[in-house]
Parts: structure tokens; sequence; C-alpha cells
């Protein structure tokens, strides 16, 4: 299936894991339940990660947090791939 | 009165001034389907071939590289790029 428009990319991945990488070095794996123009977009069963560097030495460290629904706002989107094969 | 040079000139810098945003236009249609950079605010590059693009910027590139300071950190099939992100396309 060809793309026409960019976000005919969000369409064909309705109901399947995707990957969305957000502004503020956070990023959410869920099942895609909804988008729209802007790229808010709802997430089912979505995993947040949350990257940060530790005060003292530097080191990235990353934090989990599950989320059952969740409602992104599009102007935090950067990228949205497939989640499936990460 | 404006003598009949003087109209012409005018008229020969409008025509002048009208390619150009045509021109960004015609790039935008014509590098779909070519291997493009595309480079981020936030310092990453993509490279890939370009399978659509819309008047956001919104991009979708195929078989795409993620290139932060150099070396490649990710690879994706098929990835979405948020048109806000972009600083500029450019054709490899």
């Amino acid at each position: 299936m060809t793309v026409a428009e960019p976000l005919d990319l969000l369409k064909q991945n309705l109901d399947e894991k995707i990957f969305v990488k957000l502004s503020g070095y956070r990023e959410m794996v869920g099942k895609l339940h909804g988008y729209d123009s802007h790229c808010n977009i709802v997430l089912g069963d979505a995993v947040e990660t949350i990257y940060s560097l530790t005060e003292e030495e530097g080191k990235l460290t990353s934090e989990q947090k599950n989320h059952t629904l969740v409602f992104i706002r599009g102007d935090s989107v950067i990228l949205v791939t497939d989640g499936e094969n990460l | 009165m404006p003598d009949e040079k003087e109209i012409q000139q005018v008229e020969s810098k409008t025509e002048e001034v009208a390619p150009t945003p045509d021109i960004t236009a015609t790039f935008l249609s014509s590098v779909t389907g070519q291997n493009v950079n595309v480079k981020l605010f936030n310092d990453f590059k993509y490279t890939g071939e370009l399978s659509s693009i819309d008047g956001y910027m919104n991009v979708v590139l195929q078989n795409a590289s993620e290139i932060v300071n150099g070396k490649v950190t990710n690879t994706y099939e098929e990835v979405f790029l948020r048109g806000n992100n972009v600083i500029y396309i450019g054709k490899m």
C-alpha cells in the first residue's frame, strides 16, 4: 500500500502497535486507537519511557510508566513508526 | 506619468519574483521517490527514500536511517516525521 500523504502512515497503523518519539526525551509504545491531523494520538496499553541524565555522573538513565489509555497532544510528537520490530 | 521603459521594468521585476514561491512547491513534489536528508531541530538527521510529503512538511521516509553525531543510531522500514520539527529537506 502506498502512502499518498504522510498521515496515511498512521491510518495504516490503526489498531497496531506503534512507537512514538516525543519531545522532552520521551518515547511511547502502544496500540493506536485514534489520531487526527494535529497528530493528537490516543494509545491503549502504552508504555512510556523517560530518559534523563544523572546529575553527578551524567549517565543516561530511563524510567518507565504504564498507561491503560493515554491521549498525546500532537505538538509534542517528533516521530512515529511501527512498534512491532524494535 | 511613468514612461514606457519604467512600466517595462516594473513588469519584468514582477516576472522575476513569480518563480520563487513556485520553485519551492516544485522542489517538494520533485523529490518524492528520491533519497533525501531530513534535518530536525533536535539535531537528529534522517536519510531515506521520501515516500510522501504534505504542506506542513510532515514527511514519510522508507528504509530510513537515524543519524546522530555522524553515527547511525537506528533504522526504520517506514517512519513518519512531524513537519514542525523539520529544518530542511535536501536531495542526496
